[in-house]
């Protein structure tokens, strides 16, 4: 993450377009291992985030390959790829929300849900609401969904991630590691947004022409894939290092 | 509850931890050994239930409250993660069986090894319905014991107390065979407290029934010896301490006063085999059977009209904790032998404790 901001410019652009498939690739396996120690409602859970990682993983390399071979039906493709991957996601949301019980949120967990929800409406709404000249073209109706859609999922997931806090005072009954991974989808999808708003109030804030103003959301992105790799992984190696910690304190 | 036996069972159970991690090697009776014969707890916890059948619920509710406590915190100390068995419901049986498996043999199996108390095995899962079932052979609960039913509520508790803990939810458990009963090995069924079919079998379980144990017999084979199970028939002072605390810490004082006169009849049967397997009627016979059974270092002598007895390594109190209610069942056993093997009766003039020993003078009843 540090070395996208440390790197020249002209290799910056190619560490993100390999790091960033990379580690989303590596997610869509991890998630499909973790799945695997799962049945039911949690196997579908991670079965969809796998798609979702390797779908995103395969268009981030396939699409500026054939951007020139598809001429017109650039935009469609892209909206059609972009829809399958939010269906997998929200396919990923709905059966975490069987397995996560959020009903049992405490007040200050409601609290931070409907802050979460405003918060996340108005970054999804704002752009359409103030700006003249809002036509309904592909383009527009592509980003109108992709906002709506990652505002939705950061509203969903947000309560996960209160619930394992809650949890975690109280009986710790949620999972560390399965809290990262939703942490890592909700920081690479909140925190672009969070950051093109900061952009935005305080234009000054980097430098005119800075190519840092493009290189953070991309930091921002492989960060929160890595976030996800790392929470799978450990969610993967969970059983083995809990027995070595007994095994080691028992000599 | 008792505050300061919830701590002595802690402490048991810590000692146990620290023992199967080979952090402490404390005898805590230098003569007698740390272990004694399984007549012992099953002596004295037996007779209680004969007297009260209600105690099964007793001993069942505490124990299972210990174990959840000591379980939790046992969990904590070996660094384990808090969420090891995170969504357990969904989890492929394979997965949940090998792992499970593991973390009892490890730790649980473990301890109860070393106490001598049976052999734990978790030997099924229904995931679907939270169900688990356990085999618990050598049970030291009940292994030379005949009876009607089964009776291994300390172990039942204990169980559901230690899964429990381990997967943050409330469960029971009750016995669905016994070796009290002819089995070849214990067998518990646990799962979720409010799963129908197990809360309501538990509380079949539990629900007081009249017991008619021949304990008579059952001291008999002890004196000679029989073996009565592969890791032979002592058990460690750990495992006493935790069932005759487990017994009485719901009600400390009651259980004080009923245990006094259920302890005396005791002794008074136990006279009777004594006189038979030893051959003699003298108080002698006292010394040699408490030394044979490896739970106290007794001796009795004549004082005057007086009998003295003093006792050391006694394996209620070879513990920090010096509370009087532990031992009242021994002094009405005492009691009750030294009035039947005399053919006299006697009141108990003097009781005084001290170090893990205990001195009685008992004066004949005017």
């Amino acid at each position: 993450m540090i070395a996208t901001l440390l790197l020249p410019e002209k290799l910056t652009g190619v560490y993100i377009a390999v790091i960033e498939p990379l580690a989303l690739l590596i997610g869509g396996i991890m998630a499909i291992l973790v799945a695997r120690l799962y049945a039911k409602q949690l196997k579908t859970t991670f079965v969809f985030l796998a798609i979702y990682l390797t779908i995103y993983a395969l268009a981030l390399v396939i699409i500026p390959l054939i951007q020139n071979n598809l001429g017109d039906y650039f935009g469609i493709f892209v909206l059609s790829v972009q829809l399958v991957n939010y269906a997998a996601l929200v396919l990923f949301c709905v059966y975490l929300l069987k397995v996560v019980d959020i009903r049992k949120l405490d007040v200050m967990g409601w609290v931070m849900f409907a802050a979460t929800f405003l918060v996340s409406t108005f970054l999804a709404v704002y752009p359409m609401l103030f700006y003249n000249g809002w036509d309904l073209t592909l383009n527009t109706l592509s980003f109108a969904i992709v906002r709506i859609m990652d505002a939705l999922l950061i509203i969903i997931l947000m309560p996960v991630i209160w619930l394992y806090i809650q949890h975690l005072k109280a009986q710790q009954k949620q999972s560390l590691t399965f809290t990262l991974v939703i942490a890592g989808i909700v920081i690479s999808t909140l925190f672009d947004y969070l950051f093109q708003t900061l952009i935005l109030i305080f234009p000054n804030l980097l430098p005119t022409g800075s190519h840092i103003v493009e290189v953070v959301p991309d930091m921002l992105y492989i960060f929160g894939y890595l976030v996800i790799v790392v929470g799978l992984y450990a969610h993967l190696k969970q059983d083995e290092w809990g027995f070595q910690m007994i095994d080691k304190m028992l000599g | 509850m008792d505050t300061e036996m919830e701590k002595l069972i802690d402490d048991i159970w810590n000692s146990s931890l620290n023992k199967i991690a080979s952090k402490e090697s404390r005898v805590a009776r230098p003569s007698l050994g740390d272990e004694l014969d399984l007549s012992m707890p099953q002596g004295r916890t037996l007779s209680l239930l004969a007297a009260n059948p209600s105690l099964a619920a007793l001993i069942y509710h505490s124990a299972y409250l210990s174990a959840n406590r000591n379980a939790y915190i046992i969990m904590r100390k070996l660094n384990m993660p808090p969420d090891y068995f995170w969504k357990f419901e969904f989890w492929p049986k394979e997965r949940a069986l090998e792992t499970m498996q593991r973390v009892i043999n490890r730790v649980f199996t473990a301890i109860m090894n070393q106490n001598k108390e049976g052999i734990l095995a978790l030997d099924d899962i229904d995931i679907e319905h939270m169900r688990f079932v356990i085999s618990f052979r050598d049970c030291a609960e009940c292994a030379g014991i005949k009876a009607q039913k089964a009776i291994c509520y300390y172990h039942a508790a204990t169980f559901a107390g230690i899964f429990s803990a381990l997967l943050c939810k409330d469960m029971d458990g009750y016995e669905t065979k016994c070796m009290a009963n002819g089995d070849n090995a214990c067998i518990f069924v646990l799962g979720k407290k409010d799963d129908p079919e197990i809360s309501v079998k538990t509380g079949n379980y539990l629900a007081p029934t009249k017991l008619s144990i021949k304990m008579a017999e059952r001291m008999s084979e002890s004196l000679h010896g029989n073996p009565l199970r592969s890791t032979g028939n002592m058990v460690s002072i750990q495992y006493y301490q935790l069932m005759i605390t487990n017994s009485i810490i719901s009600n400390p004082g009651l259980f004080a006063s009923s245990s006094i006169n259920i302890g005396q009849e005791y002794g008074m049967r136990l006279a009777d085999v004594l006189r038979d397997f030893y051959k003699e009627s003298s108080l002698g016979v006292i010394t040699k059977y408490y030394n044979q059974m490896h739970y106290l270092d007794v001796s009795v002598k004549e004082s005057g009209p007086d009998i003295e007895i003093e006792i050391k390594e006694c394996a209620e109190l070879s513990s920090v904790l010096q509370k009087r209610e532990l031992v009242s069942f021994l002094l009405g056993e005492l009691h009750g032998l030294v009035s039947a093997l005399t053919g006299q009766q006697w009141t108990m003039k003097e009781k005084s404790f001290g170090g893990n020993g205990l001195f009685i003078r008992l004066s004949p009843k005017v």
